[in-house]
């Protein structure tokens, strides 16, 4: 993170009514790579990109995107940046054709032929009309106009939401296709662990307004770590457990999900005298899910540069 | 900005057009009422200028309103807003589309109307400029 990073927000906040959607937000999304932006529905991932594209003015706080203040970004920095709605609204009476053209307009650089490629791609007739696509190929078609300004940055609400299996995997491969090059920066918010597990360098995690982890996909897999102990008879009841953030018991066995394990929660665990103590591999989902779970959220924030709690 | 401005008259051709033949039909209706009487002048008749300055404020709104709906879903905002384009040049092409259509819808069948009384041999009433005032009022 020593370059400028392209995104960059201070203390920003965004009030609907009483409620805040977003509380006091410091982010920092380094260049290059592809960042993911989680949390749960509801969780202000949305409101902030809006933000961040000055498509709503914050209640507090500040934004930058490529040095420009979100507030006044001006079409140089619009025609950098690649956005990608969640629920990839276009103009249903135009074509396929017409929507390239259309954009083609706007931009002063277009590749044709990323746009013909990502049509080709989805199987899309240029002829056809948008109102007469289905929600993938109009994702694809989306895709497409976003892609073909080859913009340096590209923010993607939620870009596989309501897409089969094959739509998402070929919306992947586009968006490792453009950060082929490392100046390109790739900022998405998604529900979908398994595409965030495959793609993503960095993540956030936004709960109900807050930032809780901001690092790499690597420092969070290895923060949580899952346990298994298993007993010889009936488990015991837990004591307190440094960073635990999930217990479930089953026959004969405990399984916890800790943040941070260390000597110190090894040893507690042992004093349980299990008759076997047990490391195992923890998926994306159910760290995600642990770490945002009743213990989690209010226990822990992680971030790069905060370390160890 | 000519592609904002060339997508909004294509997005409400259809009923500009319709507008316009709807007025068209409204003031030959009016035409007809008028002329029954010899020496009456369409373009101050009453109940014509009742019905061009009813229909040009209907339109107007409903031009207005169409301009904002179909742009008023949030993802088709931010698909209008975000683009290399300055914000007052969006607004401009939106106002300068709404005021073609509008021109078109209204203006077209008035001017053809005051082109037509021009004309000599057609109204038997005499013609002065001036007698322009209250439709062009109207349209505007």
């Amino acid at each position: 993170m020593n370059e400028q990073p392209v995104i960059r927000t201070r203390g920003l906040t965004r009030y609907f009514g009483p409620k805040p959607a977003v509380l006091e937000l410091n982010l920092e999304v380094p260049r290059g790579g592809v960042f993911a932006f989680l949390g749960r529905n509801g969780s202000g991932k949305t409101t902030t990109i809006r933000m961040l594209l000055g498509l709503l003015r914050p209640t507090r706080g500040e934004g930058e995107v490529l040095g420009f203040n979100t507030l006044a970004l001006p079409p140089e920095a619009r025609a950098r940046i690649g956005y990608l709605t969640e629920d990839h609204q276009l103009y249903g009476w135009m074509t396929v054709r017409e929507c390239g053209q259309f954009q083609a307009r706007s931009y002063p650089r277009w590749n044709e032929s990323i746009l013909r490629g990502v049509l080709a791609h989805f199987d899309l007739n240029p002829e056809a009309q948008v109102k007469d696509l289905s929600r993938g190929e109009r994702a694809g078609l989306c895709l497409g106009l976003t892609l073909a300004p080859e913009p340096e940055l590209l923010i993607l609400d939620d870009p596989a939401l309501g897409l089969d299996p094959v739509a998402r995997r070929t919306l992947i491969e586009s968006m490792v296709y453009l950060t082929r090059r490392s100046d390109r920066t790739v900022f998405f918010s998604s529900h979908q662990l398994a595409d965030v597990e495959r793609v993503a360098d960095y993540i956030a995690v936004l709960e109900r307004g807050v930032l809780r982890a901001c690092c790499p996909l690597e420092t969070f897999r290895t923060s949580v770590q899952q346990v298994r102990l298993r007993f010889a008879g009936a488990p015991p009841k837990l004591p307190a457990i440094p960073g635990l953030l999930r217990a479930s018991r089953g026959e004969g066995e405990v399984r916890v999900a800790c943040m941070h394990y260390n000597g110190a929660t090894e040893q507690v665990l042992r004093s349980l005298a299990p008759i076997d103590l047990e490391l195992m591999p923890i998926s994306l989902e159910d760290a995600f899910l642990a770490y945002l779970g009743e213990r989690g959220e209010k226990s822990f924030i992680l971030s790069e540069t905060e370390g160890q709690p | 900005m000519r592609a904002l401005f060339r997508k909004e008259l294509q997005e409400n051709l259809k009923p500009a057009v319709l507008g316009c033949l709807l007025l068209t039909v409204m003031l030959l209706v009016q035409y007809r009422n008028c002329t029954v009487v010899p020496g009456s002048q369409p373009l101050l008749a009453r109940s014509l200028l009742t019905v061009t300055s009813l229909f040009c404020a209907l339109i107007g709104g409903l031009f207005g309103w169409l301009q904002m709906r179909r742009e008023s879903h949030r993802d088709l905002w931010a698909f209008l807003i975000h683009r290399p384009v300055p914000a007052p040049n969006i607004l401009l092409a939106e106002i300068l589309a709404g005021l073609t259509l509008y021109a078109l819808a209204a203006g077209l069948p008035l001017v053809a109307l005051v082109v037509w009384v021009w004309v000599p041999g057609h109204v038997a009433a005499p013609f002065e400029w001036p007698m322009v005032l209250p439709v062009v009022a109207d349209g505007l």
